[in-house]
Parts: C-alpha cells; sequence; structure tokens
C-alpha cells in the first residue's frame, strides 16, 4: 500500500472544463472563443421520473450553489403545483439563499479573483506590496480570514437545511423541519460574529450602514476617504489598486444585463405563480438593454445551439428545449464549438440578445425606477455605470456591495420567523403542469422549467448563470457575454496574460477555465494558463 | 503553505460540535460509482449511528469537508477514484490510505472551489484548521467502474461499498456502542409493549427497525438494517434513551407481563425472548 499512486484522476464532477481561446493582435484581443468541454446531461437523467427528482438531482450539479439549485426547483414545483407557502417557509428559503451567497462572495473574491493582484506583472505598482501581503494564497492575511470565515454563513444554512452543500430540504409547499427558538438566536449569533470579525472589519473597515448610504460612484471616493479605515479596507483596496492597474479600464463586456431576481416577501407570494412572481419580488429581476429596462418573463428566453454540439435548427424556449447531442468531431464541421448553449433574451425591436448575469446585473435591475416599497431600490451601479462604465473592477464592485446589503436583509428575515406558525403545507400533486422557478446565485441568475405530464417530468431545462455568461456564438454569429468581455482587453505580456485571468474570473463561471491565447496573424499560440485550477 | 491558527474562528461556541469519529462521503451522486460515498452514508444513517459518531455527506464541495473535519478525533473520508496505469485496477478494488500515508501529500497550492477533492481537502484542513486539524484520518478510495451520468452503483462497486461498511463499523463504529452482555433483561408491558434499555437497544438495534417473531415458546427480535423495508420501530420512551416497541400481534392472547430474561443468539443474529408457558404471568 505504500507505494499507491496518489495521483487519481480527477473525475470531472460539476460541469467540467471550459476552454478559453482568444487571438492576440497588436497587443489588443481581436476575437475570443469560449468552449465548454463538457456534456452536461442533466436534463435527460431527469426526463421521465418523480417531477420532485429536480429537487436531489439539480442540488448535485454544482458543489458550490447546491442551494440556489434547490431554491429555483421548489419553486418550479410550486408554480406547477400551485402550493401556498407559509411565510416561514418563503422565510427560511430567503435566508438559506441568502446565506449561500453571503459564503460565496468572499470565498470568491479571495480564493479565485484577488490572488491574481499578486501577479508579478504588477510588481511596479507602489501598492505591490501591500497585496502581496493581503491576499497571497494561504498566506495573505485578507486571504486567509476572509477564506476561513467564509464557512460561518453556510453553518447557518445547514442549521435550517440539515446540511450544506447539497441539501433537499426545500419542498413543494414549504420546508422540511422546524426550527428551534435556539436554532434561530445561534444563527443570529453565528452571523452577527461574521459580521463583526470579516464584513465590518475588514471588507468595509466601518460600518455597513454607512457604506449602504453610498448612492453615486463620488460618493464611493468619498466614502474612501473619509477614514483611515475606509481607505485601508478591502474593498477601498479593490478600488485604489484597481484604478492604479487598470481594472476599471476593460472587461466591459455587453454592457446589456439580466436578473430574474430572488427573495420573495412573505405575504405577497403565499401562492406562488409564475405570472405573479415579479411583484413579490425583494431582490428584482429585470433586463437592462440599450439604456433601457425592461421587465423580466420568463417567456422571452431562448435557447441558441448555433454553435453548440447540440441538434436544432432554432432557439427555442426552455419549456419546448430540446438536449440532443451530437458527435462534436462532425458538429465541429458545421462551426459549432461548445457543450453550452447559448441562451438569449427578446428584447422588443433589438431581437433575442446576449445578456450577462451576476451581481453587476442584479445592481441594475436593482436601480430601476418604481420600485415597490419591499423592493431593493438601489441607485449606486446605474450612476457607476453612467460615470465610469462597467469594467472587470465593476464587477468585483457589485459582488462585494452585497455582502452588506444581503447581511442585512438575513439579518432581518431570522427576526421575522414566527415559530409558533408552520413552515409547509402539503400541496396537491397534480399530474400535469408546467413551472418557472429561478433565483440568483452568487453568479447570477439560475432558472428552471418544468413541463409535468401523467405525474412524470416530460421536460426538464436548467438555464445556469455561467451559460448564460460563458455561451458561444448564436445565429447571427453574435458573440457571447464572456467573449465579448474579452475583446478589446490590452495584453501587456502575452506570454503572461494577466488581464485574461482578471476578466474570466470576473464572471465566476462554474467551470475550470483553460486560457489559450494566440497571435492573430500568424496563429502561434503565445500562452496557456489553467484560471480556477489546481495551479 | 503556513497554518492558519492565528485566526480564530472557535473563540466563541458557534462552531459544528465536534465528534469522535467523523464519517465523510464524498463525490458525486449524478455520477454513477463517482456516488459511492454519498450513497454509503446514507447505507451508514440507516443502519444508526453511535452516539459520538456523525456523519457528513460531502458530494462535491471539497473545501467545506476541510472546514467539517473540525473538532473531530479520528476522521474517515470515503470516495470513489479511478486510477491511472495499466491493467487498470478491477473496478470495487478497495484502497485503504492510513493516516501516516497521507502526511505526504503534495501541498496545497492553489484552489478551485468547484473541484475540489478529498486530497485537497486534507492539506486545506490543515491549513484552515491549524492545531484543530486532526491527525488520525483515513481514506479509503473504491475504483470506479463507469462515472456516466445518471447510472446507478455498478455492482463492483456496490459490493465494495458493503465491504468498507463492514469496516468502517469494525474498525471506527464498533468501539462507539454500548458493549452489551449476552444475557440481559427486557419488560413485556400490559399493552403488549416490548420495553428495552437504551444499551441494548443502542448496542443491538442501532437502526432502531426490528422484525419482531414467534418461534416456539419464544418471541424473537431481529435487528433490521433500516426502516426501508418495512418492519417494527423502536420507539424512544423516555430521556435515557430507554425503546419500546408494540409487538402485541406477536405475541398471541396470552403473554407474561413484567420482566423476562432475554440473551443474545450470536449464530442467528437474533434477541430471544422465552416466554415460557403462556399463562405463567
Amino acid at each position: 500500500m505504500t507505494s499507491l499512486d496518489l495521483h487519481v484522476s480527477p473525475l470531472g464532477r460539476v460541469e467540467g472544463d471550459l476552454d478559453v481561446r482568444v487571438t492576440i493582435d497588436d497587443g489588443v484581443v481581436s476575437s475570443a472563443w469560449t468552449e465548454a468541454a463538457m456534456f452536461r446531461g442533466f436534463e435527460i437523467i431527469l426526463r421521465g421520473k418523480d417531477p420532485q427528482a429536480g429537487l436531489i438531482v439539480t442540488p448535485r450539479i454544482c458543489g458550490i450553489c447546491g442551494g440556489s439549485h434547490l431554491y429555483k426547483s421548489a419553486y418550479a414545483l410550486d408554480t406547477a403545483w400551485r402550493t401556498t407557502m407559509p411565510a416561514n417557509a418563503t422565510l427560511v428559503r430567503n435566508i438559506a439563499q441568502g446565506c449561500e451567497t453571503l459564503q460565496s462572495i468572499p470565498r470568491y473574491y479571495y480564493a479565485l479573483f484577488a490572488i491574481d493582484f499578486t501577479n508579478k506583472n504588477y510588481a511596479n505598482s507602489p501598492m505591490y506590496d501591500e497585496a502581496v501581503r493581503r491576499y497571497a494564497p494561504y498566506v495573505g492575511t485578507s486571504y486567509q480570514k476572509g477564506v476561513v470565515l467564509s464557512q460561518k454563513p453556510v453553518e447557518v444554512y445547514a442549521i435550517f437545511g440539515g446540511q450544506w452543500p447539497h441539501s433537499s430540504f426545500m419542498v413543494p409547499g414549504g420546508v422540511m423541519g422546524a426550527p428551534t427558538l435556539s436554532d434561530v438566536t445561534r444563527s443570529i449569533a453565528i452571523l452577527e460574529n461574521w459580521k463583526d470579525n470579516w464584513l465590518e472589519s475588514d471588507l468595509l473597515g466601518g460600518s455597513i450602514d454607512r457604506w449602504l448610504e453610498n448612492k453615486t460612484w463620488s460618493d464611493v471616493l468619498a466614502w474612501m476617504d473619509e477614514s483611515e479605515s475606509h481607505y485601508n479596507s478591502d474593498i477601498g483596496f479593490l478600488i485604489r489598486y484597481s484604478l492604479d492597474v487598470g481594472l476599471d479600464k476593460y472587461g466591459k463586456g455587453v454592457g446589456n444585463y439580466i436578473s430574474t431576481g430572488t427573495y420573495f416577501d412573505p405575504s405577497l407570494y403565499r401562492n406562488p405563480t409564475i405570472e405573479g412572481r415579479n411583484k413579490a419580488l425583494i431582490g428584482r429581476g429585470g433586463v437592462f438593454a440599450d439604456g433601457q429596462w425592461y421587465e423580466f418573463d420568463q417567456a422571452n428566453v431562448r435557447e441558441d445551439v448555433s454553435h453548440s454540439f447540440y441538434q436544432g435548427s432554432r432557439p427555442l424556449h426552455p419549456f419546448e428545449g430540446e438536449t440532443i447531442p451530437i458527435d462534436p468531431e462532425k458538429a465541429k464541421a458545421q462551426g459549432k464549438y461548445s457543450w453550452a448553449k447559448s441562451p438569449r433574451y427578446e428584447v422588443g425591436d433589438l431581437g433575442a440578445i446576449p445578456l450577462e448575469t451576476g451581481p453587476l446585473a442584479r445592481r441594475m435591475a436593482a436601480a430601476a425606477p418604481d420600485a415597490a416599497p419591499h423592493q431593493d431600490a438601489d441607485p449606486l451601479f446605474l450612476d457607476i455605470y453612467n460615470t465610469i462604465g462597467p469594467s472587470v473592477m465593476v464587477r468585483q464592485l457589485a459582488r462585494l456591495h452585497e455582502a452588506p446589503k444581503y447581511y442585512k436583509w438575513v439579518r432581518g428575515w431570522l427576526d421575522q420567523l414566527n415559530l409558533k406558525e408552520s413552515f409547509y403545507s402539503k400541496p396537491t400533486e397534480y399530474a400535469e403542469g408546467r413551472g418557472f422557478g429561478s433565483t440568483e446565485a452568487a453568479r447570477g441568475s439560475l432558472s428552471d422549467w418544468i413541463v409535468i405530464e401523467d405525474s412524470k417530468i416530460k421536460n426538464y431545462q436548467v438555464v445556469t448563470p455561467t451559460a448564460w455568461n460563458i455561451g458561444p456564438r448564436d445565429s447571427a454569429d453574435v458573440l457571447g457575454p464572456m467573449e465579448t468581455a474579452f475583446v478589446g482587453s490590452p495584453i501587456v505580456d502575452p506570454e503572461d496574460p494577466v488581464e485574461l485571468g482578471h476578466v474570466a474570473r470576473s464572471f465566476d463561471s462554474c467551470l475550470v477555465c483553460t486560457v489559450h491565447a494566440y497571435d492573430g496573424k500568424t496563429g502561434r499560440e503565445l500562452s496557456k494558463f489553467v484560471i480556477n485550477g489546481m495551479v | 503553505m503556513t497554518e492558519g491558527s492565528k485566526i480564530d474562528v472557535t473563540s466563541e461556541d458557534l462552531g459544528p460540535p465536534g465528534c469522535e469519529v467523523l464519517v465523510i462521503g464524498c463525490g458525486n451522486l449524478l455520477r454513477g460509482d463517482d456516488g459511492v460515498g454519498p450513497v454509503l452514508v446514507r447505507h451508514l444513517w440507516d443502519r444508526g449511528m453511535p452516539d459520538g459518531a456523525r456523519l457528513v455527506d460531502g458530494g462535491t464541495a471539497g473545501m467545506d469537508v476541510g472546514f467539517q473535519m473540525r473538532g473531530a478525533r479520528r476522521v474517515v473520508i470515503v470516495d470513489a477514484c479511478l486510477t491511472p496505469g495499466s491493467p487498470k485496477a478491477a473496478p470495487g478494488t478497495i484502497y485503504r490510505l492510513p493516516g501516516e500515508e497521507l502526511s505526504d501529500l503534495p501541498p496545497l497550492q492553489g484552489l478551485h472551489t468547484h473541484s475540489f477533492r478529498w486530497d485537497h481537502a486534507i492539506p486545506f484542513a490543515r491549513w484552515a484548521l491549524g492545531a484543530e486539524c486532526p491527525t488520525d484520518i483515513t481514506v479509503f478510495l473504491i475504483e470506479a467502474a463507469a462515472v456516466d451520468l445518471g447510472a446507478d452503483l455498478s455492482e463492483p462497486v456496490a459490493a465494495a461499498m458493503e465491504e468498507v461498511i463492514g469496516l468502517i463499523e469494525r474498525d471506527f463504529l464498533a468501539p462507539l456502542r454500548p458493549a452489551v452482555p449476552d444475557s440481559v433483561s427486557v419488560e413485556i408491558s400490559p399493552e403488549g409493549y416490548l420495553r428495552m434499555d437504551a444499551d441494548l437497544a443502542a448496542g443491538r438495534f442501532p437502526s432502531d427497525a426490528v422484525a419482531a417473531v414467534a418461534r416456539g415458546d419464544e418471541l424473537w427480535i431481529f435487528p433490521l438494517r433500516g426502516p426501508s423495508s418495512g418492519g417494527l420501530l423502536l420507539k424512544q420512551r423516555n430521556p435515557a434513551g430507554d425503546r419500546a416497541v408494540l409487538v402485541r400481534e406477536v405475541l398471541g392472547d396470552e403473554f407474561p407481563i413484567g420482566s423476562r430474561p432475554a440473551f443474545w443468539d450470536d449464530e442467528h443474529r437474533v434477541l430471544r425472548i422465552p416466554l415460557g408457558s403462556r399463562a405463567d404471568g
């Protein structure tokens, strides 16, 4: 046994690998292709199964946002079966979704994104030594604390959900289990401890309420200069360093956004329906395209497979969606290059266009006019969008901005639980129906469409945030959002194009990503590196 | 790599409770034999865990596997593997890696939150937990036959899983279960309940699911592996953990009431309760 080879092959466990090809001309990215290298057959697994199978299967799609998968698959069934949702159940689902996202913010930021600040290409920055001191993997002061404490919010998830990840405790009609008073007080203690010891002390260097008062980019800059602790906080450092090394200058993307929204007001979603969804949302959904806001309507979602390894001649709505894989070698002859489909959204006269999803998209939706009193109304990122434009930096800032916001929400929902009332009401399991459930995972909109016939799943389609962002070109050869974001990035050192890493990581796709950079004229491979991977 | 000991994450009583034995099953339930770890954890749960044992369905969230180890004295990790090499190892081959072998794991150099395995989780736990990382860690790996999406466990892997369950029971769980003498006493209530004390229940009937059969003048109580295929349930009747199960329909019209001697028949794996002549109660 002493001779056992420890190089056990990494089983492609989750969504597999992403190959990114970019061409560089005169030091600037001229085009990009994102190629998802693994077939995802979850929809095929689910066909013909019990309608509730999605509650078990979809949380296993991902080891990091399993709670978000559960949340939207439960609502897909709630709308299909026309359940009645006790207020407590809505609150517990909100708390669970919120805690998973609170976990993801620091874990992603420190373990995946900020480590690139220590790239040797930035050695000339006057802040480089400080970047290394804080963000070097494992030894950086901020890295250590942020990664280790990222566990805290999901300990709260586990109190309500029994386990995290991969819980299946949300069921049509509510949640399983009834928390006790000590569960609630313990959850409050864990979260407040996390706020005191990371969120306020390290991320913000000040109070969450003071940060959330920022309404404009100039407010943010004034906030930074207001105190030394703001200036030296991790969010302060992100802004200062980004401006110094130019992360505010590229990675813009398509500039059009989709958020399906998440978190419901318990009194407004007692009977979940597809039509009633938008009005009940606390974190609003919405589409922002060409400077206009549009109400999100799931009926406008399409999946294009023109450049994906699937059969299909026209974009389909997910209720009609098909997942018919074809041999990639043959498909490549037809110009197909990815296992990801290309989600598109029909926006009036603009047609079916690619939209970016994620924290920045949520922030744009939150800035739309006419918010109801229970809804998030937050103008900050609209001002940032108009003032300095979207970029790698702005995407990160949006992600970090959500930590204090969602902390406050989760804390409030914990106070609203009424332990004397129920957490579940038994639904009628109709033999036929259609359902749509959606949420905002930390990295963007995540939705399920289910068609139930004869008490079995006839069709099931999952559209992930990764698919929205990394999907390939569509039938009109329009690039996907991440592909677009690469284009125009300046590459200082083609042998070590850290800029590409920043762009790729700023979308936090659920894939281990290999970037290949080619010279646009000669086709010579300039560099190849793995991001998100075990280096 | 340094130890994250400067960060005091356990200053308050907010972390998960420690335990004597922690069994973690890793892998993806959606991918055939890759799911053997989580499936094994569910089988162990059905069989009934002794006090001091904790189960974790680690799934595909390796970083959290690292965090879960905090405060455990002994850790068992079960995962599937596809060992490279030719000829390939036979599916169902079990590898047992004792802790000493694991101290040589390559140092942690990068992280990917979406693709994180036990061999990352152990050095990660050493980093994140510092002095609180358990030192007694055993890994069982089961060679996979196929990892197709949506498939069930293959036969050789299912058989190997049973074998690993046996090894975990023998080496890790059995020492936590109360030792029960072969001769014990039980009580039969006038309503036809069989009552047994907490140690007898935990030591012989950990799943709380039993089958009751009348054999001649004896009542036989068989432990079941779990309630999923039916059977009678041992219900907890007081805070001490004593159990009761309704066996009225097996006892017939007349049965003795009160304390009765009983003995464990190891050959038949059954608790036998002589009822004597039916009228002597």
